[in-house]
């Protein structure tokens, strides 16, 4: 079961490396962007479509 | 005049704040009744109703059409309240209104439009 | 084949201004700018591709679940649940950018608050055009969330305490729009406290602390008191503004770390990393401490902007941009040449671009109200500084140029114009009048400073601070004067009021006594008791839609509490106070008068025809309404075209207007707000002549239930004024601006062939001066061709950016109903000189 901690797209917390930033490259219709959203480096990433391993 | 009971405003205003009237489940808000107040004729849009509610221009305060037998109260001033989606298939007066605005870009004309998710295809 | 490549030059000579910006702007400029996503609704509708943001609900409605059982006091919890959407919403940095921040989770969601109204959550459960696919999906959470806050939000727990007749009345949605909260509407900010470069988030996090510290130990002294009583909520209110604070702080640094992240793993082109490193740098910076430069001080703004939406849905934007970012232009451009006037461009056109994109899920009454934009985002250019010395700066001229390269139609400006204001200014914003954006509207700052001073009793130098609260109305940013909540629902639509006139106040379009019971018209024999119903009417009007704010004022700092707008409001930091309390507020209420000046011309038209000349009875033209003018057309046209009408300088009809405005202005000194203040009327529409068109009945100015109203405050009816720009001034002069009501919104549309070159200019300029020596409070201009408009209409496409103004905001032409675009049309296109 991959972790996102094992994802290439995941940034850890200095201060608490259990927890990070899952970071993504988007484009929609109008825009190009970078997003982020805490996860934690345990969580499951089975079902995640833009895991990467590391 | 003699102050009303809480229970009379809300049940004659269609306040919800006071009657916080839960949306219970998807299949709950979704259920469409084959004759809903909302393509009556005679069903008359508050400036809220996108929110659900309206009034009866032919039934006034004090009607239900939704119990067995319905009450049906002609005379009195203020106009029966209810929501788009209420089952009106006991209503005696009810018309079934033709829609001249299907898309809903226009402003709200309380004669002519029911524009909700679930009558977007009635 | 593509068409051959037109010159700017030969652009602007065709007045297609958008095509002209588009080649003038820089690359950077251009990308955001084409990367907006437009979030006014289309009529009623939010426009196809947008979605209802369903990740923030979900935040909200699972911390609120986590802390059920939690020992924390209301006003704490709040703080908590904001705090938690701060630190957990997804963020994004978009391609170019330089300042960041938004309210949704991505670029194309409009935000959901269910914590404001059962009904609005009924009305997101019911949207047509926005509930992301797969649907069931979406509605299981919708469904989840809306369940949840039934009977607790906000609305919901005000309800019952407001007097229940009037709250009946106000949600019939007949006579006014908005609801009594103070997590809904306008809200002002305490600008001179926290905009000034002297005390940012940790000051004032210190400052707290401080206060609780000395509170905990006074609250344990030996002793009992009120006031060591009034301690505990004190220290209550001071940890929810901390905890407030904090996340912003957080939220800041969660932007600065993501800028690093893609810095140092994904970018590649050098240049755009320096940019991202700067970004990172700004957002460690501010809010937590004061801005030192113009990206910053954008910056800071932009941030205390969505914390403050973050926690109530925001109609409006007041702000004074130049006046208090001005200081960071000077030193950085003008000063230290740090930084290029072009950059600076660059940096005010991306600051329009970045308000013109947040959006928050609204009512259905306020998208029809507000059509083709997300709010009154009226921000204030120009005007005098608290000494009387003339305030406009760089930025006034930077925010000006870069509005015509960005033209966005929301947010948009109004000049104080001052009798000091340079040449070099001023030509600045006719350029943008010329070039077709609607606006700056024109505020006579001499003549709305005495007004405040008269209304509100505001002390010159505090006055002198004003910003539009929202479209229109004056209120100072400083400690005692600034209005943290205008709410909306005592905006009140003014036509209804000789509509129930005729029928004893009886509501024929929602069925529902609203008005007062007034005798018969039909048995009226003179005008005399024509008018003392309109009176009487009037007055009843305007109280039902007062007592419900009056109340949810009172109401507010217990149960609708605003920890973050308090946070930066130095009244609320001293006393502990929740913002909106009405105790440590001077009061700027006023009522916004829609639908106004149908009053007047119907009152003359009734004086004219039936008491003078006697060509028809009240019993007859009582009969006519009520039959919607159907079976009447030969008295409904003598009605429209042998009645004096406003706008014509006609002594006849301008002596009624002023008598209508002499009562309501009696009445308003009547009326107070909790602070102890009055209620001045304020004479204007947003879109609400459209919204309303179907909601008042037939008018006996000739209108029948359907036809649009007059496009509002004191302008004319659309080709109702016949005798030129000249008589329309004269009219409106006869009002007087400081004392008649609080504002008055006049729209004019001027020829764009007329306004060309040099002379055009110096037409204007004259008409401006006439303006301002008969003291008039506002002016504003649509200056697009009918030609334009009409192609637009036919081919919308091809106009996707054509903007006009619509009474108190512009918007883009296309993203109006048909029926708003018709009646911008209908308005007479003056001749000057």
């Amino acid at each position: 079961m991959p972790k996102c901690e094992e994802c290439k797209n995941f940034f850890p917390w200095e201060d608490n490396p259990r927890k990070g930033d899952c970071v993504e490259r988007a484009v929609d219709p109008r825009q190009a962007y970078y997003k982020a959203k805490p996860v934690n480096a345990d969580q499951d990433s089975a079902d995640c479509s833009s895991f990467q391993k590391k | 005049m003699a102050r009303r009971s809480r229970d009379e405003y809300a049940k004659a205003s269609g306040v919800f704040g006071l009657q916080p009237g839960k949306t219970s489940s998807v299949e709950d808000m979704e259920k469409v009744p084959e004759r809903p107040c909302g393509l009556c004729k005679h069903f008359l849009e508050s400036a809220w109703s996108s929110d659900g509610r309206g009034s009866c221009k032919v039934l006034k305060e004090g009607s239900d059409i939704t119990c067995d037998p319905p009450v049906f109260v002609r005379e009195g001033k203020n106009g029966y309240m209810m929501r788009i989606l209420t089952d009106a298939s006991r209503c005696t007066y009810y018309e079934r209104n033709e829609f001249i605005d299907k898309d809903g870009y226009e402003c709200s004309d309380p004669a002519f439009r029911r524009f909700i998710r679930q009558l977007r295809d009635k | 084949m593509g068409e051959p490549a037109i010159s700017i030059v030969e652009h602007e000579k065709r007045q297609e201004w958008w095509w002209a910006a588009e080649k003038k702007r820089s690359s950077r400029l251009d990308y955001l700018r084409k990367a907006i996503w437009k979030k006014g609704a289309i009529g009623g509708l939010y426009p196809q591709g947008l979605y209802v943001d369903l990740e923030r609900p979900v935040l909200q409605t699972e911390k609120a679940r986590e802390l059920e059982s939690s020992p924390d006091p209301y006003v704490i919890k709040f703080a908590k649940i904001l705090a938690h959407v701060l630190d957990n919403k997804t963020i994004f940095i978009t391609d170019h950018s330089q300042l960041v921040g938004y309210l949704g989770s991505l670029p194309n969601t409009i935000t959901w608050d269910p914590t404001l109204a059962a009904v609005l959550n009924h009305e997101v459960v019911n949207d047509p055009t926005c509930i992301q696919e797969p649907l069931e999906e979406s509605l299981k959470i919708i469904s989840e969330v809306a369940d949840y806050w039934a009977g607790k939000s906000d609305l919901d727990k005000i309800m019952p305490y407001l007097d229940l007749d009037d709250a009946m009345k106000v949600l019939s949605g007949a006579i006014g729009w908005g609801v009594p909260l103070s997590r809904g509407g306008y809200s002002g900010k305490d600008y001179e406290y926290i905009m000034t470069g002297v005390h940012a988030f940790e000051d004032i996090i210190e400052e707290l602390d401080r206060r609780i510290d000395e509170a905990d130990e006074k609250a344990h002294e030996p002793g009992a008191s009120k006031e060591i009583s009034d301690l505990y909520d004190k220290m209550n209110m001071w940890e929810a503004m901390k905890i407030a604070l904090e996340a912003g702080i957080r939220y800041a640094k969660r932007y600065a770390r993501l800028a690093r992240i893609i810095a140092e793993n994904y970018e590649t082109d050098d240049e755009r990393k320096e940019e991202l490193l700067q970004i990172a740098e700004v957002c460690e910076h501010v809010p937590a401490k004061p801005p030192r430069t113009l990206q910053e001080s954008l910056q800071y703004d932009l941030f205390i902007q969505l914390f403050s939406r973050n926690e109530a849905i925001e109609g409006a934007w007041p702000a004074r941009p130049d006046y208090y970012h001005g200081p960071y232009y000077e030193k950085q451009v003008n000063v230290d040449k740090t930084l290029t006037k072009e950059e600076a461009l660059d940096l005010a056109g991306e600051f329009l671009i970045r308000a013109a994109e947040v959006s928050q899920y609204k009512v259905k009454w306020a998208r029809e109200g507000l059509q083709g934009i997300e709010g009154t985002w009226v921000w204030t250019l120009g005007g005098v500084k608290k000494d009387g010395s003339d305030a406009c700066n760089g930025m006034t001229i930077a925010l000006l140029q870069a509005s015509r390269l960005v033209r966005v139609a929301n947010p948009t400006f109004a000049f104080r114009w001052h009798p000091k204001v340079s040449d070099e200014v001023m030509r600045e914003v006719f350029e943008c009048i010329r070039q077709g954006l609607g606006y700056p509207s024109i505020r006579n700052d001499p003549v709305l400073i005495a007004n405040a001073m008269n209304w509100h009793g505001h002390p010159i130098e505090e006055a002198r601070t004003w910003a539009h609260q929202a479209c229109m109305s004056p209120a100072p940013c400083t400690k005692h004067g600034f209005q943290p909540m205008r709410m909306a629902n005592a905006t009140v639509n003014c036509a209804k009021i000789i509509e129930y006139v005729f029928s004893s106040g009886f509501d024929n379009v929602v069925n529902m006594q609203i008005g007062a019971e007034t005798p018969d018209a039909a048995t009226f024999t003179e005008y005399n008791q024509v008018f003392d119903a309109w009176v009487t009417q009037m007055k009843t009007v305007f109280s039902i839609l007062v007592r419900p704010v009056n109340r949810a004022r009172i109401l507010a700092p217990k149960m609708t509490p605003r920890p973050f707008l308090s946070a930066i409001s130095e009244r609320s930091i001293e006393s502990g106070l929740d913002v909106c309390d009405p105790s440590i507020s001077r009061g700027n209420a006023w009522i916004t008068a829609f639908t106004w000046v149908e009053n007047a011309d119907s009152l003359a038209a009734i004086k004219k025809l039936v008491f003078d000349e006697k060509k028809y009875t009240m019993a007859e033209l009582k009969e006519a309404l009520a039959n919607d003018w159907q079976g009447y057309e030969e008295m409904r046209l003598d009605f429209v075209k042998n009645a004096p009408k406003w706008g014509n300088d006609d002594d006849y009809v301008d002596t009624i207007m002023l008598d209508c405005l002499h009562e309501a202005a009696k009445f308003s000194r009547e009326l107070k707000c909790p602070s102890g203040n009055s209620w001045p009327i304020l004479p204007e529409n947003v879109s609400g002549n459209i919204h309303y068109a179907n909601i008042v009945g037939a008018l006996p100015n000739g209108r029948r239930l359907g036809d649009a109203l007059y496009d509002g405050g004191i302008s004319p009816g659309p080709g109702l004024d016949k005798k030129g720009p000249t008589a329309v001034l004269k009219s409106c002069s006869k009002i007087d601006h400081i004392s008649d009501g609080r504002a008055f919104l006049l729209n004019q549309r001027l020829s764009p062939t007329q306004l060309a070159g040099e002379k055009g200019y110096q037409l204007w300029k004259t008409y401006m001066k006439t303006w301002a020596d008969l003291g008039l409070d506002h002016v504003q201009f649509n200056c697009v061709s009918d030609e334009i408009l009409r192609n637009a209409q036919k081919d919308p496409e091809k106009y996707q950016e054509v903007i006009v103004r619509v009474a108190g905001y512009s918007a883009h032409f296309v993203d109006i109903s048909r029926k708003t675009q018709d009646n911008i049309i209908q308005r007479t296109v003056q001749g000057l000189g």
